[in-house]
């Protein structure tokens, strides 16, 4: 706590492109009560000074994809009462690990040419690989009122909760045509709900980026796919392309696409 | 008892009537959204389509919406503020083109929200709402109204249209709610002749006609207390993935969860309850991590034996009105009417069925 009695907080990033930060940025309408509840003392996107911790709770944006983010995840977990993952990338992996899939030495050349001894990549793996993590809000950004509701559940020593529903509950209530109906590899009954079905409300399918539900029946949304005539290839992407972590969950591995 | 007066209107004439509700009443109608039928507020009769087989969900929105706001508390203050009179709408409300199955559905609620323990959010809308139904002459495309008899209805209406020939409606009126509607626009209602009245008669034998009974209600309870067993709900459960589209577009599912939200500044909080369905994991997760139906295919059946058995022991009727929104719902696939008639098959040769062996 600090000495003015609100939890101290810290903001960070990892691997990532920054987004989920900048959508705690643009919580403009709400940042000072945020502000109110809570003391950032670190967040070197946004302030001058941080401090070096420890902190009651930190928020970790973005996967790890270096050997010397381990070391720093590593640190700030030690640091900190609570660490909370945000975004896509650092609860499964994110748009970064699809890096896991092409040969990493191949890659490297392709980006960097023959310089690449000061490299020190390794598999992409979301936060939870390496340390525990307290809690995660998932999405591609994550979104900012569930950054919100968090940040008010951690005030009062609460766990913050996400819906354990999927997308299609969401749908439903907006009353969206479905998307599958019209030929659309939609992902929403197997993803985890949070966003307001803000893809399927435009007429976009689900693209899977909040992450599979708990207990979620995979087998199902293959053959529906697959129904529909997707190949074997684009249901893998489907389901890898913002959660590449779930690639290394046992009921994934068992799936024949 | 007075037998109420029976009238015609022209089909071109409804619009006018809608039109001059639209001073006293909030009006919702099915319109079309994209691809579907949604029911939704209209401030021009022309938006309104009846010309629909079913809306995507069902009218039970109107009274027990998604989200609705219950009480409020004043953390400073200590003081809790009931939000019943804020949620509803000053203006009454009049609902256009209800199917039979609806109207039903409509009457299976108020024995749920009206039973036991009165829900007063819902009750007060429902006082608050006219009803004017549409009857279907055809079957709509997953609906199997005739097969649980809620093609008909008895009551549960305030007016109630009949398509009749020369694109007019022979109009029975159901209250006095009906007829208040029939005086706001008295020149647009012709009484009904004897020629209307045969009219009208055709129309009943053409729906007769058309709409199919796609299996027995007469032995579905005996049927579900034997398939409890059944492979099926093992074989369904493989495709199910307890997205509970189902049930939320159900309108007969009457669930709800109730949760508190607090306020930016600590200092209030809002206590709402928004829809919940039976299908997902935490809907009954209790106190210790323990689950009473852990496994999906547990979920899924619970909902097929409280619907069409546990309905029927609290209720006395089972609690489904046939308007197949389910089935075109299910991303799945699966259909309720299917998985209904191929449990009666597997079945039908049961000792308690067939007199015993
Ligand atoms: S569009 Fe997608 S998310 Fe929406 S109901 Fe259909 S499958 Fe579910
Ligand atoms: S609809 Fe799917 S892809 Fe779109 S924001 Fe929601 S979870 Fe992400
Ligand atoms: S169970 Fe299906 S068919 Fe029956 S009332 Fe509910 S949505 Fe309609
Ligand atoms: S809509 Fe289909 S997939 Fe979804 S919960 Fe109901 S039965 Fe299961």
């Amino acid at each position: 706590m600090s000495d003015n009695g609100k939890p101290k907080v810290g903001i960070f990033g990892l691997t990532g492109c920054a987004g989920c930060q900048l959508n705690i940025l643009n919580i403009e309408d709400h940042l000072l009560d945020i502000l109110g509840l809570v003391d950032i003392t670190t967040w070197v996107m946004a302030k001058q000074e941080n401090s070096d911790g420890p902190w009651d709770i930190a928020f970790v944006e973005g996967s790890v994809a270096k050997e010397s983010e381990v070391e720093r995840v590593k640190k700030i977990r030690e640091k900190s009462d609570v660490l909370i993952a945000i975004g896509a990338c650092a609860t499964h992996g994110g748009l970064p690990a699809i890096r896991n899939m092409r040969d990493i030495e191949e890659m490297k050349e392709t980006v960097y040419g023959e310089q690449t001894s000061h490299l020190d990549v390794i598999p992409i793996k979301p936060v939870s690989h390496y340390v525990d993590v307290d809690a995660e809000l998932p999405g591609c950004p994550m979104d900012k009122m569930e950054f919100v509701r968090a940040v008010m559940a951690l005030a009062m020593k609460k766990t913050p909760q996400v819906p354990n529903y999927s997308v299609c509950y969401e749908c439903r209530v907006n009353e969206n045509p479905c998307l599958l109906d019209e030929g659309k590899f939609c992902m929403g009954p197997v993803t985890q709900a949070g966003c307001d079905s803000l893809c399927p409300s435009y007429g976009a399918a689900c693209e899977g980026c909040r992450g599979p539900i708990a207990q979620v029946n995979w087998g199902a949304e293959v053959k529906i796919l697959k129904e529909m005539g997707a190949t074997a290839d684009q249901i893998r992407r489907k389901f890898l392309k913002y959660c590449p972590s779930t690639a290394d969950m046992e009921d994934f591995q068992e799936l024949t696409l | 008892m007075v037998i109420m007066q029976n009238y015609v209107i022209k089909k071109e004439d409804l619009n006018k009537l809608v039109e001059r509700a639209l001073d006293d009443y909030d009006v919702y109608a099915p319109v079309q959204k994209k691809s579907i039928h949604v029911y939704d507020q209209i401030s021009d009769p022309a938006s309104m389509d009846l010309n629909y087989g079913q809306t995507m969900t069902s009218a039970k929105k109107l009274f027990n919406p998604p989200v609705e706001n219950m009480m409020t508390f004043d953390f400073d203050k200590k003081e809790i503020k009931d939000r019943l009179e804020d949620t509803i709408p000053e203006t009454p409300s009049l609902i256009v083109g209800l199917h039979a199955c609806d109207i039903n559905g409509l009457l299976f609620l108020d024995r749920v929200y009206g039973g036991e323990y009165d829900d007063l959010y819902y009750q007060k809308r429902r006082e608050k709402t006219t009803i004017i139904g549409l009857n279907c002459l055809e079957s709509c495309e997953s609906g199997f109204c005739r097969s649980v008899n809620t093609h008909i209805v008895l009551e549960g209406y305030d007016l109630f249209l009949t398509p009749i020939e020369d694109e007019r409606y022979y109009v029975n009126v159901g209250s006095p709610k009906g007829d208040r509607l029939i005086t706001l626009a008295p020149d647009l209602f012709e009484e009904a002749t004897e020629d209307d009245v045969d009219a009208f008669r055709k129309s009943l034998q053409k729906k007769h006609e058309s709409l199919p009974v796609e299996f027995h209600l007469d032995n579905l309870t005996e049927t579900l207390d034997m398939a409890w067993d059944d492979p099926i709900w093992e074989e369904i459960g493989e495709d199910c993935m307890n997205c509970g589209s189902c049930a939320l577009v159900c309108p007969t599912c009457y669930c709800f969860d109730v949760v508190d939200e607090v306020g930016l500044d600590l200092k209030e909080s809002t206590r709402k309850r928004k829809w919940d369905t039976c299908l997902y994991y935490d809907f009954a997760l209790v106190a210790g991590n323990h689950n009473f139906r852990e496994e999906p295919e547990a979920r899924l059946k619970y909902r097929f034996y409280h619907k069409m058995r546990g309905a029927v022991h609290d209720q006395g009727i089972i609690a489904c009105t046939g308007c197949g929104r389910c089935i075109d719902a299910c991303p799945a696939g699966i259909s309720f009417l299917d998985v209904l008639a191929q449990l009666q098959k597997n079945w039908a040769s049961a000792p308690t069925i067939e007199g015993g062996n």
